[in-house]
């Protein structure tokens, strides 16, 4: 992925996805789904269900004991490799040698290889989205916890990624915050990528969603088209256990 | 993504070797794979990098905090462990020798303190302490924030991005570090001996040639870069070890790097003392 070149959104499918932790114990057991491009699929749960799990399959990060992912055509290994693929994880944090410009101008540089002025430019349009504009050239420890967050999903969105990963973005968001989250993410305008979200309270983000799974100890316990009378895309199927 | 595969996959089977051999021993096989791979990360970072602007200016930034920190952030400890190792070696092996050196003696003792002892010792901990350790320490937060790998999605190799100027400036900070310690211990080995055992200040000159003997110093510099490239190996390998992203203790990560860094610079060390023996200044008694 070179130049100015948005990656087209892409259509994520996962059949029988099983994971393991470090001790051998099941933390993703027997996940179906399938979500449109495009498409925002949220998981919940409470602590511990498999929530963050989940998304690092999805990013390669978590190798599967068995079952496939699908992202378009390519495994998740493969879709990393063409950059396909952005996440915020739940802990995650902008560098702190550099300030919230530097941090999103990052992956332009070194990851899409942008030319600086292109760069730049994207880079101050989407902190401006983001309402971040006044602390473009503040350090990381100079932004609130919600302004944080926004700046991790500021950069993340800055590759424009196939497949965007976000872990928990909402909970340290306050309401102005929260608000231009979801004007970011709802369809169409704001949403360009397939957005799979996790979340601990399923009212921020399921009026906005295409599907949302809920897990329980890594076992899918429900899976529902969010709004049950949009159905722009088609609803998320699941092969796990109905609550 | 890659480089986090692999380096995953290597700190993997080598924590396995770790596991059967306990966690604190030195694995020489653990630093000369994680150098070997760290010089290639960074070859490919420095060389084949093609983004005209983009890598340069990051590096140069982090090059720039780097430089600034380790090169000046130790002198208020190199000077005084400097003049008192200086003093107190000069005086002690002058003491043992009875009084019976000659200038060329004398200014013996001058080289080595300052060339053989002073500068890799100080050396040994200050690469420990200021390159290895906060190195592994971030690194491990960074796995444990899955930060390295958001930024490898994103194209972003953070690892050697922040290995590498964190290695380049260890190695001119070693180099600057050995020849500061050089000077100042011999500087006090000097004027202690002129001092206290009333020895000819002609003894000055003769030590500083042998202080600044090419061969000598080259072969400290040539030292000071091996061993950095090791510490931060040891850095590197420790902030990534799989077995602390579960469970990390940063404490454990850096008790770990502490005593592996070190053994790893003293062995070095030796090694290079035991390869220069036959440079060693000969003590000329009267």
């Amino acid at each position: 992925m070179t130049g100015d070149d948005a990656t087209a959104a892409l259509p994520v499918r996962l059949r029988g996805v099983v994971a393991l932790d470090g001790a051998g114990r099941r933390i993703l057991d027997g996940i179906d789904a399938s979500l449109p491009a495009r498409g925002l699929l949220l998981v919940t749960g409470s602590g511990g269900a498999g929530k963050s799990a989940l998304l690092q399959a999805l990013a390669a990060v978590l190798p599967l004991r068995s079952g496939d992912i699908a992202i378009g055509d390519w495994t998740p290994a493969q879709a990393v490799r063409r950059q396909a693929i952005a996440a915020v994880f739940q802990h995650d944090a902008l560098l702190p040698g550099f300030t919230v410009f530097e941090n999103v101008l990052l992956p332009l540089l070194q990851g899409l290889r942008l030319p600086r002025r292109s760069a730049v430019l994207r880079a101050q349009v989407l902190l401006a989205q983001f309402g971040l504009i006044d602390e473009m050239h503040r350090p990381p420890r100079r932004l609130s916890d919600g302004q944080h967050r926004r700046a991790l999903v500021a950069r993340a969105m800055a590759v424009q990624p196939a497949v965007l990963l976000l872990d928990d973005v909402l909970a340290a968001l306050d309401d102005p915050g929260r608000a231009l989250m979801r004007r970011l993410l709802a369809p169409p305008g704001g949403r360009l990528a397939t957005v799979v979200a996790t979340a601990t309270r399923a009212e921020d983000l399921l009026d906005l969603a295409d599907g949302h799974l809920v897990l329980e100890r890594g076992v899918p316990v429900r899976t529902t088209p969010a709004i049950e009378g949009r159905r722009n895309h088609p609803p998320v199927d699941s092969g796990g256990r109905d609550g | 993504m890659a480089t986090v595969e692999r380096s995953s996959r290597g700190a993997a089977a080598l924590g396995a070797i770790t596991e059967r051999t306990g966690a604190l021993l030195l694995l020489p096989l653990e630093v000369l794979g994680m150098t070997a791979r760290l010089l290639a990360g960074m070859a490919h970072l420095l060389v084949t990098a093609p983004i005209p602007g983009g890598n340069r200016y990051f590096r140069r930034r982090l090059l720039a905090r780097d430089l600034w920190a380790m090169i000046f952030g130790p002198v208020p400890i190199i000077l005084p462990l400097a003049l008192i190792l200086g003093t107190g070696l000069a005086l002690g092996l002058a003491m043992l020798t009875g009084g019976i050196l000659t200038l060329h003696g004398s200014a013996g003792i001058i080289a080595l303190v300052a060339i053989q002892q002073v500068a890799p010792f100080l050396a040994s901990g200050l690469l420990a302490a200021r390159g290895a350790l906060p190195l592994a320490v971030d690194l491990a937060d960074m796995a444990r924030r899955r930060q390295i790998e958001s930024l490898d999605l994103l194209g972003v190799d953070v690892v050697m991005m922040i290995t590498t100027p964190r290695c380049l400036a260890l190695v001119v900070a070693a180099c600057a570090h050995a020849a500061l310690a050089m000077v100042v211990s011999a500087v006090s080995a000097a004027l202690a001996l002129t001092v206290m055992l009333d020895l000819p200040r002609s003894v000055w000159s003769a030590a500083f040639q042998w202080v600044v003997e090419p061969g000598m110093v080259g072969s400290v510099a040539a030292q000071m870069a091996v061993t950095s490239t090791m510490a931060v190996a040891v850095g590197v390998v420790d902030g990534l070890d799989p077995r602390h992203r579960d469970r990390l203790a940063l404490s454990g990560v850096a008790r770990s790097v502490m005593l592996k860094a070190a053994v790893t610079v003293v062995i070095i060390n030796m090694a290079f003392t035991l390869w220069r023996i036959g440079d060693l200044p000969v003590l000329v008694l009267r």
